[in-house]
Formats: C-alpha cells, sequence, structure tokens
C-alpha cells in the first residue's frame, strides 16, 4: 500500500490540503498571539477560546497539553488533542503554537 | 524398526494436538467482528509536499461496521521510535455524536505534526476506537500501523 493513499478520497485529499494548509498560514500569521497565549497558559494552566464552530479549552492533563474542542452544533464533530510537554519553556511555546493553529484549522472531514 | 513404529506414532499424536478440530464435524468459529478498524502508514503527505512545500507527518485511521452504530470516537496516536523507549508525538480523538448507518466510515484524518527538520525519523502509528452499538459501548482494540517508515521529518 503506498502510504498515504487508500483511506482517503480525492475530496477528503483537497480538504487535507486545506486544513494543513490553514494550520501552517496560522502558524505564521498569528505567531504572535499565539506567543501571548501560551505564556498566559504556561503561567495558569488554563486557557480557553472560541471559533465560530467550536468552543476549546486548553489544560494539562496527565502531563500533557492538552486541547478539548466541543461543538457548537449538538450534531457536529468534536475533537480532543495531546501533545507531551517539552521540558524548555521555549519547547513549550512552540508546541502551543501548533496545538493553537490546528485547533483553529479544523477537521479534516 | 520399532523406532520407525515409535516415531511414525509420536508424529501422529502430535499432528493430533496440533489441529484438535481435525476428524471432528464440530468447528466453532469465532463470531465476526461487528466494526473493522483500519490505520494507514505514518507518512508525509506527498499532496503537501509536493503542492505546498511543507511536511507533516500524518497517520490516518477509519471505522466501518455491518450494523448501525452511534457515539463513535477514534483515536490516533502518532509514535516515533527512540534508543530505548518510543515516544508519542501527538494523539488525536475525534468525536462524531449520533447515528451512523452500517457500511458508513467514521474517520479520523486530522491527526497529524508539523516536521521541524529533515532528520530521518521512524514513526508509527497507533488508533483505537469506542462506539455505542445494540446498546452497548464496545471498544476496537489498538489496531498499529503494518509498518514502521524512517522519514524525513524531525518532530
Amino acid at each position: 500500500m503506498k502510504s498515504d493513499e487508500g483511506l482517503l478520497t480525492a475530496e477528503q485529499k483537497q480538504r487535507e490540503l486545506d486544513v494543513i494548509y490553514e494550520c501552517f498560514r496560522l502558524m505564521q500569521s498569528e505567531r504572535s498571539r499565539y506567543e501571548k497565549q501560551a505564556i498566559a497558559f504556561i503561567d495558569s494552566g488554563h486557557f480557553s477560546t472560541e471559533t465560530n464552530s467550536y468552543w476549546i479549552n486548553f489544560s494539562i492533563k496527565n502531563n500533557q497539553f492538552a486541547c478539548i474542542a466541543t461543538s457548537k452544533l449538538p450534531d457536529a464533530d468534536s475533537h480532543s488533542t495531546f501533545a507531551p510537554i517539552p521540558e524548555s519553556r521555549d519547547k513549550q511555546i512552540e508546541e502551543l503554537i501548533e496545538l493553537f493553529a490546528q485547533s483553529e484549522a479544523g477537521l479534516i472531514l | 524398526m520399532k523406532l520407525q513404529k515409535a516415531l511414525a506414532l509420536l508424529i501422529l499424536i502430535s499432528q493430533l494436538n496440533i489441529n484438535p478440530a481435525s476428524g471432528s464435524e464440530i468447528i466453532k468459529k469465532a463470531p465476526e467482528a461487528p466494526c473493522r478498524l483500519q490505520i494507514n502508514i505514518a507518512h508525509l503527505s506527498t499532496n503537501l509536499k509536493e503542492r505546498l512545500g511543507i511536511r507533516a507527518v500524518k497517520v490516518d485511521a477509519s471505522s466501518i461496521c455491518n450494523v448501525p452504530q452511534s457515539d463513535v470516537s477514534i483515536t490516533v496516536e502518532i509514535w516515533k521510535t527512540g534508543k530505548f523507549q518510543d515516544y508519542q508525538v501527538w494523539k488525536k480523538t475525534t468525536f462524531s455524536p449520533g447515528a451512523t448507518q452500517p457500511g458508513n466510515r467514521v474517520n479520523n484524518f486530522s491527526t497529524y505534526k508539523y516536521c521541524k527538520n529533515k532528520v530521518k525519523t521512524s514513526y508509527y502509528g497507533v488508533a483505537y476506537s469506542k462506539a455505542f452499538i445494540a446498546g452497548k459501548w464496545q471498544y476496537a482494540r489498538h489496531v498499529l500501523s503494518v509498518a514502521i517508515i524512517p522519514l524525513k521529518c524531525g518532530t
């Protein structure tokens, strides 16, 4: 099996491209906002935000960064993401920047 | 001659032990699981790499059932191998509320992690799921990617 083929349809591959590109774009264009959020989160251990579609809560669970995104629509998909916590503060900020961007970029459905 | 007969008898007995159902009409088949959880190999999306020049390691998983299911959650973990132990890189769970009809897939195609550099690293995926089927919670066991592939992707 070719590694990235098989499960996704052509339409889903396009969505994959759009979502991951959007995440990449957010990591650059929103970097300053995400850095401030990351510092606030590291200091307090908690951070909440929302997008048009989700309420998003960041916390620390089982020694991991946790992001719980709950859909505002009762029938829509929700998601949660867990990332290991790096040792250095700089790396923690980088990890959180990606976590913030992924949570705002949406899901590949 | 006696030795040969003893050897033949021994072989016969061992074959009977290996296949206890042989010669019997009663062959019990394990009940077929109502759901199938598929996971692919950890990979760099060629689509992303070629069209946008972005490198990200990604693992996809998909669940399909031959019975109605609801409240399906699928978790995908991306792991990288280490010298003394393996490390979890990223973990994502998708939750689909409501009912899913037999034959319809529920997917987790959103588990990915950007590559910080091009350091060759070996990755694999792990997937597991949970769904409400026929009035009770059913859990799919952990499924691993069939291969561990070194990728030019440091995370």
